[in-house]
C-alpha cells in the first residue's frame, strides 16, 4: 500500500515537472483521440503516458507494457478514456482514420486506410505494433471479407514477430477463401453424384449432405465435420473409384472436404461459424451459404451476427441474434414477397423453437452491428 | 491448382505437425444449439422461396 501512495506522488512530480500546467489543462479534451502507452503494472492501477504525459489508470485489458495504443476521451468529468472505437468510427470515420495515421505515423494511402478501418470495425484494440504486423501480411489480403478479419484475429492472437505460423497458415490452408473451397467441394458432390459410382456410395453422399426437408435428414445441416470425414474415409478406402467419374471428382471431394474441416476448425477458435448447405432447387442443386460470427459478453452471454445468401436468388438475410431474438433484414425480389412470406419465417422461428424476431425487408440502410462492452480505461490520477 | 500441387498440399497439411489437422480432428466442430436452429429454419426458408420462385 505504502508502494502505491509512493507511486503516486511520484508520478504527481513527474508529470508536475514535464507539463508545468495545471491539472485541468492536462486532461485531453473530450472526444479527442490520444495515445497511451502502459509503463508499468502496479496492485492498484497501471502507469500510463498519455500523450506524453504520466497517469495512473485502471485498465480492463492486460496490454503489454511499452505498447503504443489508440483511445478515444469519452468523458472528462469523470476522466475516462475508450479503447474501442467501432461506435465512433460509423459516424467520423475519416476523422478517426487521420488522427491514427498521424499518431502511430503511418503512410497515408488506401490500403492502410483500409486495414486500420478493419481492425477497428473488428472492436480491436489499437495496438501499433500489431498494426505494423498486419501491414507486412498484405499480401494475404485479398478482400474485406472472412479471411481478412481471421487475419486479424490472428496477429492480434499470436506473439509479435511470430508470423511464421500465420505465413504457413494462409499459403498451406487459407490460399483459397472459405466460400471458394465450399463451392469447390460443393462442385466435386455433384460431380460425384452425377457420375457412375456405385449406387450405394451416390446414395450415402446423397442423404448425408443434401439437405431435404421432407427426409428429415438434419445430418446435411448440423455435424457437417462429422459428415465430411466420414464420406472421405469412405470414398478413401474405395481404390479404384477414379476409373467412375471424370476429372478425378474423388480426389477434388477428399481435397476440398479436408481443406473445408481444418478452415472450419481455425476459424471457430476466434468464433467464425461459416458454412454452407446443399439444398435441390427443382431437379438441381444449389448452395446456401452462411457466416455466423459469436461475440460472448462479460457475462458469458453469447449474442451472432449472422448473413444468408444464395447466389441464386436475390435474396440476402442479415442481423443480429441476441437473447433468442433476432433482429435483422431480408433482401428479396419484390416478387416472392406474393409467395412465400417473411412472417412465415418468424412463425416458425417463434412456434417451433419460441425465439422472437423482427425483420425488415430490403431496408438498405440497415447495418448490424456487434461488439464486446467497450474497453475502458477510467479512474484517472495525474 | 495442379494435381502434383493439390497432392503436396494434402500432405503438407496432413505430415506437418504445426499445422492443425490432429487439432482440427480432435475438436470436433460443435456448434451452438442457437446457430443450429437458426441455420434449420432460414434453410426452409430459403427452400420455400424456391418454391415461390418457381410459380
Amino acid at each position: 500500500m505504502k508502494d502505491d501512495i509512493r507511486n503516486i506522488l511520484n508520478l504527481e512530480n513527474i508529470t508536475r515537472s514535464r507539463s508545468s500546467i495545471g491539472i485541468a489543462t492536462v486532461v485531453p479534451q473530450k472526444d479527442s483521440i490520444v495515445k497511451l502507452t502502459p509503463i508499468q503494472y502496479l496492485e492498484h492501477g497501471v502507469k500510463v503516458l498519455i500523450d506524453g504525459k504520466l497517469f495512473l489508470a485502471m485498465i480492463d485489458d492486460e496490454i503489454p507494457v511499452k505498447e503504443e495504443i489508440i483511445a478515444h476521451v469519452s468523458s472528462v468529468n469523470p476522466f475516462s478514456l475508450n479503447l474501442n472505437l467501432s461506435m465512433q468510427i460509423e459516424t467520423k470515420e475519416d476523422f478517426i482514420i487521420d488522427q491514427i495515421i498521424k499518431i502511430f505515423g503511418l503512410k497515408d494511402d488506401n490500403s492502410v486506410r483500409n486495414i486500420i478501418f478493419k481492425v477497428v470495425k473488428e472492436g480491436k484494440i489499437l495496438i501499433k505494433s500489431k498494426i505494423l504486423e498486419l501491414l507486412k501480411l498484405t499480401k494475404y489480403i485479398k478482400n474485406n471479407d472472412l479471411e481478412f478479419s481471421l487475419l486479424i484475429n490472428l496477429v492480434w492472437n499470436n506473439s509479435t514477430g511470430n508470423n511464421k505460423y500465420i505465413e504457413e497458415l494462409y499459403e498451406h490452408l487459407f490460399d483459397e477463401s472459405f466460400e471458394e473451397v465450399c463451392n469447390n467441394f460443393y462442385k466435386s458432390v455433384s460431380e460425384l453424384l452425377f457420375s457412375d459410382i456405385p449406387q450405394f456410395l451416390s446414395q450415402q453422399i446423397n442423404e448425408s449432405i443434401i439437405y431435404e426437408e421432407e427426409s428429415l435428414n438434419t445430418k446435411a445441416i448440423l455435424n457437417k465435420t462429422d459428415t465430411a470425414l466420414g464420406l472421405i474415409r469412405l470414398l478413401s478406402n474405395h481404390d479404384n473409384l477414379k476409373s467412375y467419374c471424370e476429372n478425378d471428382a474423388v480426389a477434388e471431394f477428399i481435397n476440398y472436404g479436408t481443406k473445408y474441416i481444418l478452415q472450419k476448425s481455425v476459424l471457430k477458435d476466434y468464433d467464425y461459424y461459416p458454412d454452407f448447405v446443399i439444398v435441390k432447387r427443382d431437379t438441381e442443386l444449389t448452395v446456401i451459404h452462411y457466416s455466423i460470427k459469436k461475440i460472448t459478453n462479460s457475462n458469458n452471454k453469447s449474442s451472432y451476427k449472422i448473413i444468408f445468401k444464395n447466389d441464386s436468388l436475390p435474396f440476402e438475410l442479415s442481423g443480429i441474434i441476441r437473447d433468442n431474438f433476432l433482429q435483422g433484414n431480408v433482401k428479396v425480389n419484390e416478387s416472392f414477397e406474393e409467395g412465400e412470406t417473411i412472417a412465415s419465417l418468424e412463425e416458425n422461428l417463434f412456434n417451433h423453437w419460441g425465439f422472437r424476431s423482427a425483420l425488415m425487408i430490403n431496408n438498405e440502410n440497415k447495418n448490424y452491428h456487434l461488439s464486446k462492452i467497450n474497453t475502458e480505461v477510467n479512474k484517472l490520477i495525474s | 491448382m495442379n494435381e502434383n500441387t493439390k497432392y503436396t498440399t494434402i500432405d503438407k497439411i496432413f505430415n506437418n505437425e504445426n499445422l492443425i489437422i490432429k487439432k482440427a480432428l480432435e475438436n470436433e466442430v460443435q456448434e451452438d444449439k442457437v446457430i443450429r436452429i437458426f441455420t434449420k429454419e432460414i434453410t426452409s426458408f430459403i427452400i420455400r422461396l424456391f418454391k415461390s420462385d418457381t410459380k
